[in-house]
């Protein structure tokens, strides 16, 4: 009976080293993500080389995740070292800056992104969410607009023209994108309580 | 002369000064750092030049008629994270008997902001220089009468360490402030700060303690330790096409206050008369994107120890800012 309950044992154990073997990090950082266990996430990455690209990406937005957004940048900032042309480092880096309420800097990405793609959907919305923050309503009223046609089905940045209107003092404007808003919203709260 | 206990000091000196020195050296490497960035275009920087101006004048003063000044900044921002400047600040100052005081300083500042993880906000270190003289011509009291100069150099330095939270809910600091003067003083200041935002940070409410320790060679004062809490209200205007206010703001002071240096206007009060109240208000308005207006009147009560007696201001105040388009 005691050979059985050891000869099991050994079997269990076997196994269990063998599945421990057999754990992939990327598919282990991606579980715990799901999870929401961004720490754990983060170490999973471990054994992975620490100047792998994809890596650092990762470690990048796991931080943001966390809200470790200077870790968070520091990391984006590596991946761009790595690869300077990097849409995905520089675009990575603009969340964290606009967590942190550095608008400037981040306008800074969101615009070097565009030079390397110039309609970047990402890249303009950070764009205007720097230029609603700094309250240049001039120049995001123009941007916005400017954007609009290439995704005319797109709330985000009807809401960015109507509320730089509004501040504009173009009451007639601001209805006009906020009645746009509710069509493809019918219950935006913002643009009902404005309309109301 | 009163005899006045002397409170202690509310930081032990050594461990003051270690800190200062800790928080000047991070803000020396960060504004180096600055200069040093991979991306530190031309366009990075933004900048902006001030020019000032105020009237005061002074009613049922022993001593003081009038005064006038001027002053012009110029300042600079890396990206939110480092700002520099300097400035010229003059003061004419017109007195009985046809004395009278110049005063000229210049001004340094240099401020970093940092963004540790561990906290919900972020930190700003700020250090102010300022360094001059004032030069005061009376009539000698005796024939023959002739006027005499006399030079006194003045030394502010201001350091600081504040916080506001992303939220932009609450906003603390502390300053320490040191005023020299070649005649006559010596001050210590403590600024504690604490203010509050509400109404998605349209309102604001900022008190500021001032605990200031003179330390003085001739004895004028009767007092060595002054307190004051200064109280400031800010509303900032949402809708500014109508207007173009960009926002009022009233201030009182309550308490004694002397050779105060004041972080929020960049000024130090030089005036050598104990500041028993005041009330402010001031109106921004944002003229275009790149040009600023503010208008500020404030009404001020003061005490003279070396003349015994009180006296009142009024003041007149307006400036313009140019920003970098």
């Amino acid at each position: 009976m005691n050979r059985q309950i050891l000869f099991i044992m050994l079997i269990i154990l076997l196994k269990a080293s063998y599945s421990y073997a057999e754990v992939n990090p990327w598919k282990e950082s991606y579980r715990l993500e799901q999870a929401y266990q961004y720490d754990s996430a983060i170490n999973a990455l471990n054994t992975i080389d620490s100047n792998n690209e994809l890596a650092v990406l990762r470690r990048g937005w796991l931080n943001y995740l966390k809200g470790s957004y200077s870790r968070s940048i520091d990391f984006y900032t590596k991946a761009l070292k790595i690869n300077s042309v990097s849409l995905d480092a520089r675009l990575g880096l603009t969340l964290p800056l606009l967590e942190q309420q550095r608008w400037r800097e981040a306008a800074l990405h969101a615009n070097k992104a565009l030079e390397k793609a110039p309609w970047n959907y990402f890249a303009h919305i950070r764009l205007m969410q720097t230029e609603q923050a700094l309250k240049q309503w001039q120049q995001l009223s123009i941007h916005a607009q400017a954007v609009h046609p290439r995704y005319p089905s797109d709330a985000t940045i009807l809401l960015y023209v109507a509320r730089a209107s509004d501040k504009l003092g173009d009451s007639k404007q601001a209805k006009l994108f906020y009645n746009k808003v509710l069509e493809l919203f019918p219950d935006h709260f913002e643009a009902k309580h404005y309309l109301q | 002369m009163k005899s006045i206990k002397k409170l202690p000091m509310p930081l032990p000196c050594a461990n003051l000064l270690a800190a200062s020195l800790l928080l000047l050296q991070i803000l020396v490497l960060n504004v180096l750092a600055s200069f040093s960035n991979i991306h530190a275009e031309e366009n990075n920087w933004l900048s902006n030049h001030t020019i000032q101006g105020y009237f005061q004048d002074y009613n049922q003063s022993v001593f003081r008629k009038n005064s006038f000044h001027t002053a012009y900044f110029y300042n600079t921002d890396y990206l939110d994270t480092t700002q520099l400047g300097l400035g010229y600040l003059y003061t004419y100052v017109n007195q009985a008997n046809k004395a009278s005081i110049t005063e000229q300083l210049g001004y340094l500042t240099a401020q970093t902001n940092l963004y540790p993880d561990a906290l919900p906000g972020k930190l700003n270190l700020r250090f102010d220089y300022y360094t001059g003289d004032a030069n005061s011509e009376y009539r000698s009291s005796s024939p023959p009468y002739h006027f005499i100069s006399e030079k006194n150099n003045i030394r502010i330095t201001y350091l600081h360490l504040g916080f506001i939270d992303y939220k932009k809910t609450y906003y603390t600091d502390l300053g320490y402030s040191q005023y020299r003067d070649s005649i006559v003083t010596r001050t210590r200041q403590f600024t504690p700060t604490l203010a509050f935002g509400w109404n998605n940070s349209y309102d604001w409410l900022q008190f500021r303690l001032y605990v200031i320790d003179l330390q003085q060679q001739t004895g004028i004062y009767d007092e060595n330790n002054y307190f004051s809490i200064e109280s400031k209200y800010t509303h900032w205007i949402r809708n500014q096409s109508e207007s173009n206010i960009e926002f009022v703001r009233f201030t009182w002071l309550t308490g004694d206050r002397l050779l105060a240096t004041d972080p929020d206007t960049s000024s130090v009060y030089t005036n050598p008369d104990i500041q028993k109240s005041s009330l402010s208000g001031q109106i921004k308005w944002k003229l275009s994107s790149t040009v600023n207006a503010l208008a500020h009147v404030q009404y001020d009560k003061y005490h003279s120890d070396s003349f015994k007696s009180d006296y009142q201001s009024y003041l007149f105040y307006f400036n313009l800012q140019f920003q970098q388009p």
